[in-house]
């Protein structure tokens, strides 16, 4: 069987446990070869991974990972599909298409163009999937998504903790526009706002608070306490078709990512509309769609998205967006 | 002692050259007691290395094979010191760094393909690596060897004064929309900082405040600058900007900024400064070896004729000759090594995630692989061979490619795994009604548990009953191709009355081809029993594997839940509800139940 390089990834950072950045950041560059994709980032990779639970990462200045404990969770509006996420080794694999065989369970491979292929398991009773997680000796439990939703804490918790520390000096800073939804280039800070400069292991994020205090943050945790502070609201939500978007732009915090993905056990797509980038999640029932709103200071906008938040659209040269 | 083209008297033949000296017949072979001279070079070797720790130098004195007495001689005599000198500069260009395990046989292929005019090597020096004869190459590529385990690193110029080289610094600004470049020399130990002077006269005062390096040069880089280079001395010190056409750059957090380096490496992210001459090969070369990913750059403050290109990454072989764009070719480094690959221990790979081979032999030949004894041949010179694509299987393998057997071993995952020795890294949230994070991402977890927190891994949250949110009760899954369900708790009011839905939208969006026979529906109790109604009447069904009797307290406060429990039973089975023989007792329990409760 021919896997493909999103599951040669995963086997791998399940099979090995552990590891640095460097040692990810090899693995994928020579799995993927950016011609193929020119826009594969190892970073990138790592967020996904860490969206669908298979994967946590430390984003510190000597950035760490190991590979998540498996579970299996019946997913919430999925006609009776488990999914098995976290560490998916060989072994693993092998042990969950047996017992699903004995069991009469089918084990579904569903392919992600951006992901390793999500697996899943039909279930007629959810006592199915706590058979078969009984069986693989691995935890079970139903709707991660909601439990997780459940947990987010409030944005400022977040940013309370955001370290005291101003951005590097002597490089070139930009400055996001949270109504409009873009990085600009400015000469020095124009005041209280998120600002992000590159260095050369990465970008570095800061809020310059409204005393003139500098904490760097995590980037998307800036991003929504910047759009708190002018009041614009950007999460989608339509919940008959249980869809949940935002800008691209505006993606969600690690953990409320990993919220929203666990839904379904599928990647965000994205989509272009109205000369933005937008994010859906899929599958997100409303109680996971309030809880991460909630805990990012966001009023949820009913409907499909429609670029019509009162968003005004980048046009000036020196704009861009990028993430 | 120095071999004699025009008398005819190779290099190694050593006793005629001695002889003359002693007055005796050139062909009178070896003089009587000259067994001892060997132990006085092993004497010598012994005295620099050992007595003195290399302080005088490291020796370069090696045995010979075959040349039992005189080979000691001879190994000093090959080349003369103004060529060993520049084999500084040769090590250098193959990408070599100190220490680096390579074999004599390996360098001298290397060197065969360096060792061209231009190379800084003198003519005699030129003939006697391009001519010699197997015995005279085995002798000249133990000569090299040894230099190179001497090697410290730095180089020599051909007076034999200690080099250091200069590198150029990028730092690209506004999003690379303009260029500052800065020569920054680097400080071998113990190069002195102080007064450094070119041979025009012009003296630079060089300081130093970064461990290994120079500061900055006040010198603009310019045009004239980046095509001829500069020179500047002190005693027995130099330091040169050698220029190039094509110079690659490696992002360098300790400089800050992109630092010029001697070869492009595989795979990693480079950036380019190109003399314009050299763009259209420059451009082919990536196209052909490049991950299609580069571009090139229109920044302010390049000199005249010279251009950018960032996001270089070479991924594939890609070989040219011209010297002036060699350094884009990726370093193969040895003559054959393993590279890349999914290793989950050491020397242990994956299966379908074996390292590729990259061979490089010496211009002519053709690249001869044996994988686990089956032989592969390819017409070219450098080759990256992904062995992943030979589908090996798990187990021992066993590579040779130029003279070098190479071994690893695949698996088809690891049976045996330590957790205990592994850091865990997850979420900690203290809960106080809510939640709050006690660190701003991820971070290493104690082991143990903490009352008052709990913790997320993954998809795993794991705490005390208390710390966690209320688990909510798994969904009811029902068949579709019903009109209506009514899903039944053993306890009268646990009812839920519901129709079939619709797929769901994401299942629908191509996420599946699976057929969806059942839907989930939330259920606030624990389902004992559904009532599933068609055209055709009703069917009773299990929920759980072994439902429980109906009970007779109703709990419910909700009159009306408790009479749609009711009255839904009571009317199934006057309607004749079809019941499997298995449930036929315990729906006769709900049925006993409902008309009790009716009454």
């Amino acid at each position: 069987m021919s896997r493909s390089r999103h599951e040669l990834l995963l086997e791998w950072v399940s099979e090995r446990g552990d590891g640095s950045w460097s040692d990810f950041k090899r693995a994928f560059d020579w799995l993927f070869a950016r011609r193929d994709d020119p826009a594969a980032h190892a970073w990138r990779a790592a967020r996904d991974l860490a969206a669908l639970g298979h994967l946590e990462i430390a984003w510190g200045r000597e950035v760490r990972w190991t590979a998540a404990p498996p579970v299996l969770t019946l997913l919430p509006r999925s006609g009776g599909r488990a999914l098995l996420t976290g560490a998916r080794t060989r072994e693993l694999t092998r042990a969950a298409e047996e017992t699903a065989e004995r069991l009469d369970l089918y084990l579904h491979r569903q392919p992600q163009r951006h992901g390793p292929p999500t697996m899943m398991v039909l279930c007629s009773s959810h006592e199915d999937a706590e058979q078969l997680a009984l069986e693989l000796d691995i935890p079970y439990t139903y709707s991660v998504a909601n439990q997780l939703a459940a947990m987010l804490p409030p944005l400022q918790s977040w940013i309370e903790l955001a370290e005291p520390r101003p951005l590097a000096s002597g490089l070139d800073i930009e400055r996001f526009e949270p109504l409009q939804l873009c990085w600009r280039y400015v000469a020095e800070p124009e005041g209280p706002g998120l600002y992000r400069c590159r260095t050369w292991s990465g970008h570095e994020y800061a809020l310059w608070n409204a005393v003139g205090g500098w904490h760097q943050v995590v980037p998307e945790v800036g991003v929504y306490e910047t759009l708190r502070w002018e009041g614009v609201n950007v999460l989608h939500y339509d919940q008959s078709s249980g869809v949940l978007t935002m800008p691209a732009e505006a993606a969600l915090p690690p953990l409320h990512a990993r919220a929203a993905t666990l839904a379904s056990g599928v990647l965000a797509s994205m989509c272009r509309r109205k000369g933005l980038t937008w994010t859906n999640h899929w599958n997100i029932p409303a109680s996971v769609a309030e809880g991460i709103a909630s805990s990012l200071g966001q009023a949820l906008i009913e409907g499909e998205k429609n670029g019509g938040s009162g968003l005004e659209r980048c046009t000036g040269g020196d704009r861009h967006r990028s993430h | 002692m120095e071999r004699d083209l025009d008398a005819g008297i190779a290099s190694h033949n050593y006793y005629a050259r001695l002889n003359q000296l002693l007055g005796r017949p050139a062909d009178a072979g070896m003089p009587t007691g000259f067994e001892a001279v060997a132990g006085f070079w092993q004497d010598l070797s012994s005295w620099l290395d050992e007595d003195l720790v290399g302080s005088r130098g490291k020796s370069t004195i090696r045995p010979h094979h075959w040349h039992v007495y005189v080979g000691y001689a001879i190994s000093q005599a090959l080349l003369r010191r103004v060529d060993r000198n520049r084999l500084t500069d040769f090590f250098r260009s193959a990408g070599l760094q100190p220490g680096d395990e390579i074999t004599a046989e390996e360098l001298w292929a290397l060197l065969h393909i360096w060792a061209r005019d231009g190379s800084g090597l003198t003519s005699y020096g030129l003939h006697a690596i391009l001519s010699a004869d197997d015995r005279l190459a085995g002798a000249l590529s133990e000569v090299v060897k040894s230099e190179f385990d001497a090697w410290d690193g730095a180089l020599r110029d051909a007076e034999g004064r200690q080099v250091a080289t200069v590198a150029l610094r990028l730092r690209p600004q506004a999003g690379w929309r303009k260029i500052e470049l800065s020569l920054l020399p680097r400080r071998p130990e113990g190069f002195p900082a102080g007064a450094f002077s070119s041979i025009g006269g012009r003296t630079y005062e060089l300081t130093s405040s970064k461990e290994g390096w120079y500061d900055e040069l006040d010198v603009a880089v310019e045009q004239r600058l980046l095509e001829r280079g500069m020179a500047i001395r002190r005693g027995r010190f130099a330091i040169q900007f050698q220029p190039m056409p094509v110079m690659p750059f490696r992002a360098s957090i300790e400089l800050g900024g992109w630092v010029s380096v001697p070869r492009l490496v595989a795979l990693e992210e480079h950036c380019l400064l190109v003399h314009v001459s050299k763009m259209k090969d420059v451009e082919r070369l990536l196209a052909r070896g490049g991950d299609g990913g580069h571009q090139l750059i229109q920044a302010a403050g390049l000199p005249p004729h010279w251009r950018v290109i960032r996001a270089v990454r070479v991924t594939e072989e890609s070989t040219s000759r011209d010297p002036g764009i060699g350094r884009v070719t990726p370093r193969t480094g040895l003559t054959a090594r393993l590279e890349g690959g999914l290793e989950v221990a050491p020397s242990g790979f994956l299966t379908e995630g074996e390292p590729d081979l990259w061979v490089s032999v010496t211009t002519g030949d053709n690249i001869e692989v044996e994988v686990d004894e089956i032989q592969y041949r390819w017409p070219e010179t450098v080759k990256r061979v992904e062995l992943r694509k030979l589908s090996l299987g798990a187990g021992d393998h066993q590579v040779k490619a130029a003279g070098r057997t190479l071994r690893f071993t695949s698996y088809d995952g690891l049976t045996a795994r330590t957790e205990q020795d592994r850091d865990v890294l997850g979420y900690e949230l203290e809960s106080h009604g809510t939640y709050k994070p006690t660190a701003a991402s991820a971070v290493q977890l104690e082991p143990g548990s903490c009352k008052g927190a709990v913790r997320i891994v993954g998809a795993a949250a794991m705490g005390s009953e208390d710390d966690l949110p209320l688990p909510l009760e798994p969904p009811v899954l029902l068949r579709h191709g019903f009109t209506s369900y009514v899903v039944l708790g053993k306890t009268p009011g646990e009812v839920v009355v519901t129709e079939e839905p619709s797929i769901p939208p994401w299942l629908e969006a191509g996420l599946s081809d699976e057929v969806c026979q059942f839907f989930d529906v939330p259920c606030p109790f624990e389902a004992e029993l559904v009532l599933m109604k068609s055209a055709d009447g009703w069917l009773v069904r299990a929920i759980r594997r072994r439902p429980r009797a109906a009970t007779r307290d109703a709990q419910a406060p909700r009159v009306e839940a408790v009479e749609a429990w009711q009255r839904t039973i009571l009317e199934a089975d006057e309607r004749d509800a079809v019941v499997p023989p298995e449930l036929s007792k315990v729906w006769s329990t709900y049925v006993e139940t409902a008309r009790e409760r009716s009454a």
